[in-house]
């Protein structure tokens, strides 16, 4: 398998993150993946036209205390790593009209509303902070599902979570509607390592 | 790179015949998403880039028919190491097959609208008869150049194992869900030699 030397830095440093917590008994942490956990977004442009595009530097976590049915979720993506089909538009995208990743190096997403439908992960309740501007946004999760890693042995988890957002809600009003739409559809596969440091 | 190999496989003399609505995929705005298990944890999405083609549709005879290569080198997940697994001897192996290509054999209408397309895709040099459902069809005029074009989105489901693609087999799935986004710019005059 591809092994990923920012994965490793990334657990390196997370864990060392999360010994220092104070973490609940029950409680199980899991270090999102960032080379599998690629946020992707979808716009209309012209009004026919779907565009897609994706974001490749992402970190988090995501606890799951499974006796009580209940969970975090903690996100940050750099918005310096959006990645478009098409390079052309790169620099538009990361300019002042659209997400200005030099006054806004990354979004955010918090969450401390995990939703169970008996194992399954079904509904994140949290807040998107996009453009300095803090909105809350429900991501559905399907597909969620949790086991051993074939090599490591150790659990982990992933699903898919989606979402529709309007842009225009946090600022970004450039170009609506021809351009590119105010609804951005975004599916997000993900997953997630669990931390050894906590026995659940 | 694969340009030249594309300026041979399309060159097409116009069709004589009635006068379907002729489209040019229009690169750079079209992608086709793939999705595939990992681990059986997550199914991990990502794209090719990098497209040409062209579409003959004529709604009131239900007949058309659909050409459409992608370059393999495109591929586009997120991550730089597992795109160049992807093109590497294991996967696409780019190199000895730059392309993939699906040409229609079959156009399935609704009210003369286009839902359904069978055809043959030709990937890592093996050709499988594949079929795809049209989700949705949408045209328009781009204002700023007053081209007619069309979006499109049509799904359809393969297995890699099929078109000689099975390393790593069943801890990266087998079953690999596409989803082609396609936008298609009218050819400017109908008869007129179009090349791309």
């Amino acid at each position: 398998m591809i092994l990923s030397s920012r994965r490793v830095v990334a657990m390196a440093a997370l864990a060392c993150a999360v010994v220092a917590t104070n973490a609940v008994a029950a409680q199980e942490v899991y270090v999102l993946d960032p080379s599998h956990t690629i946020p992707m977004f979808e716009v209309t442009h012209l009004g026919f036209s779907q565009q897609r595009g994706s974001f490749s530097n992402v970190s988090g976590r995501i606890t799951i205390d499974r006796a009580a049915r209940k969970g975090t979720m903690d996100v940050v993506v750099a918005t310096a790593s959006i990645n478009p089909g098409t390079p052309r538009l790169l620099a538009t995208l990361k300019g002042e009209d659209f997400f200005n990743v030099e006054k806004f190096p990354t979004m955010t997403y918090k969450s401390a509303d995990l939703e169970f439908d008996g194992e399954q992960l079904v509904t994140v309740k949290g807040e998107l902070t996009l453009l300095g501007v803090t909105h809350p946004v429900a991501l559905k999760v399907t597909a969620f599902k949790c086991g051993a890693h074939p090599f490591n042995k150790r659990m982990m988890c992933g699903g898919e979570a989606s979402t529709t957002i309007k842009r225009s809600e946090f600022g970004m009003k450039y170009g609506i509607p021809a351009a590119a739409s105010d609804e951005i559809r975004i599916v997000i596969p993900f997953e997630g390592m669990r931390e050894p440091g906590n026995a659940g | 790179m694969a340009m030249a190999v594309l300026a041979a496989v399309l060159a097409y003399a116009p069709l004589a015949q009635s006068a379907p609505d002729v489209f040019r995929v229009e690169p750079g705005m079209t992608s086709v998403e793939f999705g595939v298990s990992h681990l059986g944890i997550s199914r991990q999405r990502g794209t090719f880039d990098q497209t040409w083609g062209r579409i003959e549709l004529d709604g009131s005879r239900s007949t058309g028919r659909i050409d459409f290569v992608v370059d393999a080198a495109s591929v586009n997940t997120g991550w730089s190491v597992r795109d160049a697994f992807i093109r590497g001897e294991d996967m696409f192996d780019v190199e000895q097959h730059p392309v993939m290509r699906f040409r229609s054999t079959r156009l399935d209408f609704d009210a003369g609208v286009l839902r359904r397309i069978d055809g043959d895709l030709t990937l890592h040099g093996i050709t499988r008869e594949v079929t795809s459902a049209v989700m949705r069809l949408d045209c328009g005029v781009d204002p700023a150049t007053g081209r007619a074009g069309c979006g499109a989105e049509a799904t359809g489901t393969i297995r890699r194992s099929d078109y000689g693609m099975s390393y790593a087999l069943p801890l990266i799935g087998d079953e690999i869900d596409l989803r082609f986004l396609v936008t298609a710019f009218a050819v400017p005059l109908r008869g007129e030699t179009d090349t791309y």
